[in-house]
C-alpha cells in the first residue's frame, strides 16, 4: 500500500478543565492517504473536530496532547515544543512522549509553516470565519503575500483569479467587497478561496456546510469537490450528516466516544457497516426511513468523558450490547483489507445477532433512496 | 468693509458648497461624472454634512438654553453690575449723574438685556452666530477745560462671535475689559499643552497596556496591569492628585508650580492626569480585544498561518478599535478644557477654574461663553466621534435607506 500523507498512531489528547483532566481522543490510529477524500463522522462531542485539530496544533489552551504520534512528512505534529505550562498554576503537564530521538518537538515557527500553507482548515460558520472589517480581497491577498511572497499587486491579481475560481461573479470589481454583504454561501467561497490560496496538500473541512442553508450546501460541497480534483489536495471532512458523506467522501471513519470505531471505503461503510454505532447512524438517515415507519434515533447522550470510561463507550447505548463491552474495550477486528470495526461482535466467539431491519435491507432503500433523490432532481 | 465682504463671503460659501455637495448627491447635476459623483456624491461626506447639520441644530438649543438660564439668573443685576463697573478705569460713580443713566442704558443695551425677551434673543444669536460684527470699547476721559467727563468709541474690533466681556479682574487678572472669546482662548492656550501631553500619554500608553494585558490574560501582566487599574481607581480623586504630588515633588524633586517655559514643570501635571486616564483606556482595549480574541475569525486567521502577533495586531486591534475610536476625537478636544484640580494643584492659569470664579463673581458674560465654548467643543467632538467611526466600520451604513 502506498505512503499514507498523515500517519496518526495511538494518539490520547486530553483536556484540563474544572480541576480534572480527561481524555477525549482515547488511542486513534488512522492512516490518511494523498488524494483521497476522508470523512469522519460522529456525534457532537465524539472528539472529530479535536482530532484534526491536532495536525494543526489549534487545540485550546487547555489542551494538550497526552500520547502518540502524527507523522507528517518527516515532522511528529504530536510533539510540541515547551509545553510545559502551567494551566491556571495548578498543576503542569509533563508530556509523555519526550523522547530525544526521532523529529524534533514542533515550535510555534514550524507550526506557521505548516497551518494553511500545507494543511488549510475551512471551519463550520462562514458568516463569523472573515473578518468584518477587511475586505475580503485583504484576507485573500494576505495569505498570499505571507505564503507565497507576492507583493501587494501580484496578490491581487491572485486573489482576484482565486475569486474566480470558487465561482464569485464579476471577481474583480468584488475584490474590495466586506464580508457584511455577502450571504453565507459566497461567504464560504471566499473562505475556500483563502484556503486555496496556500496551495494546501490538506485540506480539512470542518462540517463545511452545517451552518448553511440546504440549497447551498450542494453547490460548496460541488465546488470542493471540483478543486480536489483540480488542485490534487487531500480533503478531511468533518462531519455529522452521513447524507454529506456520501456525496464526497471516497473513504470513512465513525468516532464515537474519542475513538474511531469503524472505518472503511464509502462502500464497505455504508453496504457492509459491521458496527452497531454505524448501524444506529445509517439507521437514523430520513432517506433510508420508509413511509409509515417512525424514524429512528439513538437513545441516550454520548459519553460525557467526566468519569472513565470502561469497556466500550457506546455499550450503554447499544441494544446489540454483550456483557463484555462493559467490561473490555474491544480491539479493532479486520474485516476486509480495507474495512476495520471495534466491536466484539466480530469476535468468533460472539453470539450471531440480528442486524436492524434497515441494515438487512440497506442495498435495497439505498437504490430507493438514490431513486428517489434522481426523481426529486428530474422534477 | 473689506471684513464684512470676507464674512459674509465664507458663510455664503459654505451654503453653496452644501448646494453643490446636494445636488451632485441626487445626480441632479454631474450625474454621468465619475470623478465628481467620487468626489462630492461620497456617502461618507454626505453623512459627515447631515451630522454637522444636526450638530448645528444642538449647538443652537444648548445656545437657548443658556440664554435662558443666564437671564432668568441675572437681569435683575444689570444696574447693581453696571454701577460697578469701571469705564475705561474710571468708576461708574465717578461720572457726573447724566450720563451714568446714558452709560447703564447703553451699558444695558450692550449686555443685550434691552427690549422684549425675542428682541434680546435675536440679538444674542445675532452675536454669536458667525456673522461679521463691530465692537468697541467705550472710555472716558476728563476735559480739563469744562470739567466733564467725554464718552469715548474707540478700539473698535470685528468679531465674529460676540460673547461679551469681563468686567472683574478677579475672573480675567489684571486685563481690564476683556473680550470673552479672547480670554476663553487664552485661557485654552495655557491649558491645552498640559492638556494634549496627558491624552498622548494616556492613549499612547493605555493602548499598549490593554494590548499586553489582552495578550496575556489572566497572565502575570494582566494581573499588574488589573492592579494598577484598581488602584488608581479606587483611591478618590483628589487624594489620588495629592498622592502624585507628594510622590512627583517630595520624592522626584520635580518643580511643584507650573512654568510654560520649564519643560520638567510639565512632568507632574502631565503625568497626574495621564497615568490616571489611561487606566480607563487601557481597561476597555483589554476588554474589546478579549472579546474579539474568541472570534471565530481569529482562529481562521490562525488556521490561515498568521502569526499571532499579526493576528493581535492587524486583525483583532482593528476589531477592537471600533467602539475606542469614537472616544479619541473628545479627548483630544477636551484637553483645551483642563482640569480643575490639576491646574489649581500646579497653578497653572487655565480655564480649567475659569467657571467657578466667573459664578463666584457673577461675571455672567464669561459663564455663558464658557458654556457655549464647552458645548460647542462637546458637540464637535461627538460630530469627529461618529465620523471617525463610520470611516473606520465599512459596516456603518452611511445612506438613509
Amino acid at each position: 500500500m502506498e505512503k499514507p500523507i498523515i500517519s496518526v498512531k495511538d494518539l490520547i489528547v486530553g483536556f484540563y478543565t474544572h480541576g480534572k483532566k480527561v481524555d477525549v481522543i482515547r488511542g486513534v490510529s488512522l492512516n490518511v492517504y494523498r488524494g483521497e477524500t476522508l470523512a469522519i463522522v460522529g456525534e457532537s462531542g465524539s472528539g472529530k473536530s479535536v482530532f484534526t485539530k491536532t495536525f494543526t496544533g489549534m487545540l485550546d489552551a487547555n489542551g494538550y496532547i497526552k500520547q502518540g504520534e502524527i507523522l507528517f512528512d518527516d515532522m511528529d505534529l504530536a510533539k510540541v515544543a515547551k509545553k510545559s505550562r502551567s494551566l491556571k498554576g495548578k498543576e503542569k503537564i509533563v508530556l509523555e512522549n519526550k523522547d530525544s530521538n526521532g523529529p524534533k518537538p514542533m515550535s510555534k515557527k514550524d507550526w506557521l509553516k505548516i497551518r494553511g500553507k500545507r494543511i488549510a482548515t475551512i471551519f463550520q460558520d462562514p458568516m463569523t470565519s472573515l473578518n468584518p472589517l477587511f475586505s475580503i480581497g485583504f484576507q485573500i491577498s494576505e495569505v498570499l503575500i505571507k505564503h507565497h511572497h507576492m507583493t501587494r499587486k501580484q496578490a491581487k491579481e491572485e486573489a482576484i483569479k482565486l475569486l474566480e475560481k470558487v465561482k464569485i461573479p464579476d471577481a474583480a470589481r468584488r475584490y474590495r467587497d466586506f464580508p457584511f454583504q455577502y450571504s453565507g454561501g459566497m461567504r464560504q467561497r471566499v473562505v475556500i478561496a483563502i484556503a486555496l490560496a496556500c496551495r494546501p496538500e490538506i485540506l480539512i473541512c470542518d462540517e463545511p456546510t452545517t451552518a448553511l442553508d440546504v440549497t447551498v450546501q450542494n453547490q460548496i460541497l460541488d465546488l470542493i469537490k471540483e478543486l480536489q480534483q483540480e488542485y490534487k489536495w487531500t480533503t478531511i471532512f468533518i462531519t455529522h450528516d452521513l447524507g454529506v458523506v456520501a456525496n464526497v467522501a471516497s473513504r470513512i471513519a465513525v468516532m464515537y466516544g474519542g475513538q474511531i470505531v469503524e472505518y472503511g471505503t464509502s462502500e464497505d461503510i455504508f453496504y457492509r457497516p459491521a458496527h452497531p454505532y454505524t448501524w444506529a447512524l445509517l439507521s437514523s438517515l430520513p432517506q433510508l426511513g420508509v413511509k409509515g415507519e417512525p424514524l429512528s434515533y439513538i437513545p441516550g447522550n454520548p459519553p460525557t468523558f467526566s468519569s472513565e470510561i470502561i469497556g466500550d463507550a457506546y455499550a450503554p447505548r447499544n441494544k446489540y450490547a454483550l456483557k463484555i463491552d462493559f467490561l473490555k474495550e474491544s480491539p479493532m477486528f479486520q474485516i476486509s483489507e480495507t474495512h476495520f470495526a471495534k466491536t466484539w461482535l466480530l469476535d468468533p466467539r460472539a453470539p450471531k445477532i440480528e442486524k436492524p431491519v434497515v441494515i438487512q435491507e440497506l442495498t435495497k432503500r439505498m437504490a430507493a433512496a438514490a431513486k428517489e433523490l434522481k426523481r426529486e432532481v428530474e422534477e | 468693509m473689506a471684513f464684512y465682504l470676507i464674512g459674509y463671503s465664507i458663510i455664503f460659501f459654505i451654503i453653496a458648497l452644501v448646494i453643490f455637495i446636494e445636488l451632485v448627491a441626487h445626480r441632479i447635476i454631474y450625474k454621468d461624472n465619475a470623478v465628481m459623483q467620487r468626489i462630492f456624491g461620497h456617502p461618507l461626506l454626505r453623512y459627515s454634512l447631515r451630522r454637522v447639520g444636526s450638530s448645528l441644530i444642538t449647538i443652537l438649543l444648548a445656545v437657548i438654553a443658556t440664554f435662558f438660564l443666564i437671564r432668568a439668573g441675572y437681569a435683575s443685576e444689570m444696574d447693581t453690575l453696571c454701577h460697578q463697573t469701571q469705564f475705561g478705569g474710571v468708576p461708574i460713580s465717578k461720572l457726573p449723574p447724566q450720563l451714568v443713566e446714558d452709560v447703564c442704558v447703553r451699558f444695558e443695551k450692550d449686555m443685550g438685556f434691552a427690549g422684549s425677551p425675542f428682541e434680546q434673543l435675536g440679538f444674542f444669536l445675532y452675536s454669536i452666530l458667525p456673522f461679521p460684527k463691530t465692537l468697541c470699547t467705550t472710555s472716558f476721559t476728563l476735559d480739563s477745560a469744562t470739567g466733564e467727563y467725554l464718552m469715548h468709541v474707540q478700539d473698535c474690533r470685528f468679531f465674529i462671535m460676540d460673547l461679551g466681556k469681563i468686567f472683574n479682574t478677579s475672573v480675567s487678572g489684571d486685563q481690564k475689559e476683556v473680550y470673552v472669546i479672547d480670554f476663553v482662548f487664552q485661557k485654552m492656550a495655557i491649558s491645552f499643552p498640559v492638556g494634549i501631553l496627558a491624552v498622548l500619554v494616556d492613549l499612547g500608553l493605555g493602548y499598549p497596556l490593554g494590548l499586553w494585558m489582552a495578550k496575556h490574560k489572566d497572565g502575570i501582566p494582566d494581573k499588574l496591569g488589573n492592579a494598577y487599574i484598581i488602584t488608581v481607581g479606587s483611591i478618590p480623586g483628589v487624594a489620588y492628585y495629592y498622592i502624585l504630588l507628594a510622590v512627583f515633588v517630595g520624592i522626584f524633586s520635580l518643580p511643584s508650580v507650573y512654568n510654560a517655559s520649564d519643560p520638567l514643570s510639565y512632568i507632574a501635571p502631565v503625568l497626574t492626569l495621564g497615568l490616571a486616564g489611561l487606566t480607563g483606556t487601557a481597561l476597555w482595549v483589554r476588554r474589546y480585544m478579549v472579546d474579539e480574541f474568541n472570534s471565530d475569525y481569529v482562529k481562521f486567521a490562525r488556521a490561515k498561518g498568521l502569526s499571532e502577533n499579526r493576528i493581535m495586531g492587524v486583525h483583532v486591534m482593528r476589531n477592537a478599535i471600533v467602539p475606542l475610536i469614537r472616544s479619541i476625537p473628545a479627548s483630544v478636544l477636551f484637553a483645551l478644557l483642563g482640569s480643575f484640580f490639576v491646574e489649581k494643584i500646579y497653578n497653572i492659569q487655565g480655564i480649567g477654574n475659569l467657571l467657578i470664579n466667573a459664578n463666584a463673581s457673577k461675571e455672567f458674560f464669561a459663564i455663558q461663553g464658557v458654556v457655549i465654548i464647552e458645548a460647542f467643543i462637546a458637540v464637535i467632538a461627538y460630530l469627529l466621534g461618529d465620523i471617525v467611526t463610520a470611516v473606520a466600520d465599512p459596516r456603518i451604513s452611511l445612506s438613509k435607506e
